[in-house]
């Protein structure tokens, strides 16, 4: 049986939860699950709620996580942590309270997945402003890099799959390093933990206002199959104002 | 130039490896260990049919890398 539930993520700089739900959300609040779930626990397994939204955690702050549920029936207990703060309300109303009893040490276990191969884009995309590429391939450390833009989604397939980039001027410029001030380290090496850092210094001219590319990265082992071992994901950029 | 985008887009084309995925478990990502178990937020009966629960998680769990969560699991 289906029961409703709402997942919601935060970023919070608080150290302790707030009994009022929404200061806890105050920042960055993003659903990230919203319907009806049939959600049944497996024995000592990690059940995963099948999130149809992604959060973006920036590495810094503490994150707020919002479970809201109802059921008439069933359910089932699950493992908690003596060392993660949690607040709640249970019975009738409480799926819409807007307090609750804060202070324990007794929220649940949770386990966060991420794509292995990801880039991250931060920072300010407006005419002369710079946003930081981090790129993340764990398995990849040691390993060179080649990043890529593209004006477009392509997308150019890959038999089953695709890649989400056009191969237009833009990628040309991008790869071929012709802009180096602009788009800063768009290849280079990983460190042992796969991790390297690029950005583009975008150009201060209001004429850019409004314009979105794409961007993505691929790892290099001449031991691989081609070449080419992992492919990121393709993140958009749009400038603004 | 342009041969470099292409060579660039032959690398996509000639290699198209699985994504894996990384996880981060807090306080730890076993899930057949817990301090004890808790009926709050999917236990219906001890709930009383309805809840608001909410997790503080300590960016020191979390490795002090940002990153990108597409999936939660809880354990029982």
């Amino acid at each position: 049986m289906a029961n409703p539930c709402v997942i919601t993520f935060a970023h919070t700089s608080l150290t302790k939860l707030s009994a009022t739900y929404a200061t806890n959300l105050a920042k960055d609040a993003t659903i990230v699950f919203n319907g009806p779930i049939a959600y049944k626990g497996t024995f000592q397994a990690w059940t995963p709620i099948g999130l149809t939204s992604t959060f973006l955690y920036n590495g810094t702050d503490n994150l707020v996580v919002e479970v809201k549920y109802k059921a008439a029936s069933g359910g089932f207990s699950c493992y908690r942590s003596s060392t993660i703060e949690r607040g709640y309300s249970i019975g009738a109303g409480s799926y819409s309270a807007a307090t609750g009893t804060v202070g324990s040490m007794a929220a649940l276990k949770m386990q966060f997945k991420y794509p292995d191969i990801r880039l991250v884009l931060s920072g300010s995309p407006t005419p002369g402003g710079t946003v930081s590429l981090d790129l993340f391939a764990p398995g990849d450390g040691g390993l060179y890099y080649q990043l890529a833009s593209s004006l477009g989604t392509g997308p150019i397939p890959l038999g089953k799959r695709k890649i989400d980039l056009t191969p237009d001027d833009l990628m040309v410029v991008t790869t071929g390093n012709l802009l180096p001030t602009v788009f800063v380290d768009y290849s280079g090496q990983l460190d042992s933990k796969g991790e390297a850092k690029a950005k583009i210094n975008i150009l201060n001219s209001p004429v850019l206002i409004g314009v979105r590319f794409y961007t993505a990265f691929v790892t290099l082992d001449p031991q691989a199959p081609f070449g080419i071992k992992s492919i990121s994901g393709t993140e958009p950029l749009t400038i603004t104002k | 130039m342009r041969m470099i985008a292409l060579l660039f887009i032959g690398t996509f084309l000639l290699l198209a490896p699985a994504i894996q995925a990384g996880e981060v478990g807090v306080p730890d990502n076993d899930p057949k260990t817990g301090a004890a178990c808790n009926a709050i937020p999917f236990l219906a009966s001890f709930m009383r049919g309805e809840a608001r629960y909410q997790a503080l998680v300590p960016a020191s769990m979390l490795g002090g890398k940002p990153f990108i969560i597409n999936e939660l699991s809880f354990a029982c």
